[in-house]
């Protein structure tokens, strides 16, 4: 998690980043965890925001190419990735409880090989800093949402940070930030707003499924007819990373496991 | 005399489009109310008190003609589970001041001040705020080129917005 804070820092050419342009606060009527297991989670996207990706599909067959669409429009789509394609990534868990899942993010403005000018120019300013092998390795980090335990949630590639305030036990409430990469070309801002914005927002056609899935859980659990949750998918298949870290396919349950066995440890201890 | 006249006419008639416009959104005809855009078209409602500009900062909504179809199509999809059941909703709208008549064929500013009521799983809220509509004649009739949405809590914690203000 070290290695992806330091990401955040060393994407700006300045070395440093700036919360800018706002913030985007959202609630939802549930418990902070389901928030995290979500942020951290590769099975969900295909059913839970099904809605978007197919009217994501229906818009790129209408505009005739996804390359042509907008760019919330190529983030919807890649949520709809297959569970083999799923499985081709990676979750990683360690023992205090942090996380986080590898890009899948691919094609168009979303691409981590974007080719624009304004990309070109961002790059050629990494360079100049780092020189190119460095750059290379620099925007070569690939994880997507990382998990720092309990309540922190941020991604590299897109400048985004979310902060998780439990409110009380079926309250949460989530703040979004798009961070400007202090030397880069404003490009990149406006690309990490639309990013915040298109996932983050109150409006946000991803999260309004998920935050609304999320109060139906928490009804569910506080009606009484479910005792336990199965959260035993790909269980003791886990591969042993450095860190007391664990990593294995991207349908597995280990974020899950990981973060509520931080909870426990936590919850236990005294 | 003429002229004044005239000027009522045309306060009626924008009148007539912004209700008939909130009135497509409370019976969720959202395609028809996607057809009130230009094809440059964009609705959006800010995070900020006083914001002119459109994407230097975080937007509630910020859409295109492309995700403004993107949305609609979402809304009248039978998984999209922030709207099930479907949200109820009323607009009313009220102090409606055209700001700047546009002169001949150019846009129009109107500005307007709207309530909405919003009904879903038992719970009701209610959104405040000034609109303002930049209005052209095209094809005939009003269109929207730009619709945006000042809430007076714009700024606030929201539960999920699924349906356009």
């Amino acid at each position: 998690m070290a290695l992806a804070l330091d990401n955040m820092a060393d994407r700006a050419p300045a070395g440093r980043d700036e919360i800018a342009g706002g913030v985007h606060r959202r609630e939802f009527q549930g418990n902070w965890k389901l928030h995290m297991e979500n942020a951290c989670d590769l099975v969900h996207p295909g059913f839970v925001h099904a809605s978007s990706i197919d009217s994501a599909r229906d818009v790129v067959k209408a505009v005739g190419a996804l390359d042509e669409t907008d760019q919330e429009i190529q983030m919807f789509h890649a949520n709809g990735m297959s569970l083999d394609r799923a499985d081709e990534l990676n979750v990683y868990g360690y023992a205090n409880g942090h996380c986080y899942m590898d890009e899948f993010y691919r094609g168009g403005l979303i691409d981590p090989s974007l080719d624009d000018p304004a990309f070109e120019r961002y790059k050629a300013a990494l360079v100049a800093v780092h020189g190119e092998t460095r750059t290379g390795e620099i925007l070569g980090c690939d994880a997507f949402n990382n998990l720092i335990y309990p309540n922190l949630n941020f991604n590299t590639r897109f400048q985004q940070l979310r902060v998780i305030h439990p409110v009380a036990v079926d309250r949460t409430q989530i703040s979004s930030y798009a961070l400007r990469l202090v030397g880069a070309p404003d490009e990149m801002f406006r690309i990490a707003l639309r990013f915040v914005t298109a996932a983050n927002s109150p409006a946000s056609p991803i999260s309004s499924d998920d935050l609304a899935i999320f109060d139906q859980i928490q009804a569910t659990l506080t009606d009484g007819g479910i005792d336990w949750i199965d959260l035993s998918c790909r269980f003791g298949q886990d591969a042993p990373l450095g860190n007391a870290g664990m990593t294995d396919a991207g349908t597995s349950e280990l974020p899950i496991r990981t973060l509520l066995g931080a909870w426990r440890k936590l919850m236990t201890a005294a | 005399m003429a002229g004044d006249l005239d000027n009522l006419l045309t306060i009626r008639e924008i009148e007539e489009f912004l209700f008939h416009e909130a009135r497509l959104l409370d019976q969720r005809r959202f395609e028809d109310w996607r057809d009130l855009f230009t094809d440059d078209g964009i609705y959006w409602v800010p995070t900020e008190e006083n914001q002119q500009t459109g994407p230097e900062t975080h937007l509630i909504f910020y859409d295109d003609k492309t995700l403004m179809d993107h949305r609609v199509r979402r809304l009248n999809h039978p998984l999209n589970h922030a709207q099930t059941p479907p949200s109820r909703t009323r607009h009313v709208i009220g102090n409606v001041v055209v700001e700047d008549d546009g002169g001949a064929g150019g846009e129009i500013h109107v500005r307007s001040t709207l309530i909405a009521v919003e009904y879903w799983r038992d719970r009701q809220r209610i959104f405040a705020g000034d609109c303002h509509h930049r209005l052209r004649r095209e094809r005939g009739g009003l269109r929207i080129a730009s619709k945006r949405v000042d809430l007076a809590n714009c700024d606030a914690v929201h539960e999920h917005m699924s349906v356009p203000i």
